[in-house]
């Protein structure tokens, strides 16, 4: 893991709620290219966005981004 | 000319320029060479100009390379400004803040460039200047020309720069399959480097890395 590694769950949950990366784009106020960079790993948002992402899905900012890997679903049920 | 609104870019770009173009690493940086080479043309009619002006061949030479400079210039940095979505060509205050922060590279980088080349220009220069003459006789029209090529390198280099260091692009949306040529966009880098990083998430896989499912 690098030191600037940021993991996020934003297509899970985008997948989840049925939301487009156009949709959350929109509502965050970004272009939807970015949220397809944050999906992908290759941005990391500021502490305002995330926050935003947080507030958008009404979940707490560490449900959303972490600093390690997220779990498998199902790994923890074995 | 009215500034460029996103929403404009979106209707202007959508279809053009063909995704074929900027794709892969490999298409967008042959992009960006015709460009440079577009700026190249300008110092080649600088040379021109120095060893053959004053005369019709020279100043015809001149126009012609110009011309062709700025139309091909043209075409590719609209191209550009659809390839990058706006991080180059859109005014600042309709950018976010990853197309802001990915200008912000971009320019830092271009203004590095240019420093090189100023440097090389000058190092060129003094060498080329004949060995002992303290007194060079230069066409006029070579000087503006390098002048000209110098202002154009300048004002270029972001557009090319931004091409240059794009990653692949994600797809529109999930109904944005791919460019039409039936393959994965991530695959076909042609340098061999994907533009998904290993273990990151995407459409759904199960992954390991940066995106738990």
């Amino acid at each position: 893991m690098s030191a600037e590694d940021v993991y996020n769950r934003i297509s899970v949950l985008r997948a989840e709620r049925g939301v487009s990366r156009k949709d959350l784009a929109a509502a965050l106020g970004v272009h939807y290219q970015t949220i397809g960079y944050l999906e992908r790993g290759q941005y990391s948002p500021s502490l305002f966005l995330a926050l935003r992402i947080a507030e958008y899905f009404e979940v707490p900012v560490e449900v959303v981004f972490s600093l390690r890997p997220f779990p498998r679903l199902g790994s923890e049920v074995k | 000319m009215g500034e460029l609104t996103p929403g404009q870019l979106e209707a202007r770009y959508r279809d053009w320029p063909p995704r074929s173009w900027y794709a892969t690493r490999g298409r967008r940086r042959i992009l960006v060479g015709v460009g440079a080479g577009s700026a190249g043309l300008i110092w080649v009619s600088a040379i021109v100009c120095y060893y053959l002006a004053p005369s019709l061949t020279a100043m015809w030479t001149t126009f012609a390379l110009t011309g062709a400079a700025l139309v091909i210039y043209v075409v590719v940095y609209s191209a550009l400004v659809g390839v990058t979505r706006g991080v180059i060509g859109l005014a600042e205050r309709h950018l976010d803040e990853r197309q802001s922060r990915e200008r912000q590279k971009i320019q830092a980088n271009a203004h590095r460039g240019t420093t090189v080349t100023l440097v090389v220009l000058g190092v060129l220069l003094s060498v080329a200047m004949p060995r002992g003459e303290t007194v060079v006789q230069i066409p006029a029209a070579a000087i503006v020309m390098l002048v000209f090529g110098v202002i154009a390198t300048h004002v270029i280099l972001p557009s090319l720069m931004a091409g240059w260091q794009m990653s692949d692009p994600p797809p529109d949306d999930e109904d944005d399959p791919d460019d039409g040529d039936g393959r994965d966009d991530e695959e076909q880098d042609e340098d061999g480097r994907s533009g998904r990083a290993p273990g990151r998430s995407g459409d759904g896989q199960p992954i390991d890395g940066k995106t738990a499912t």
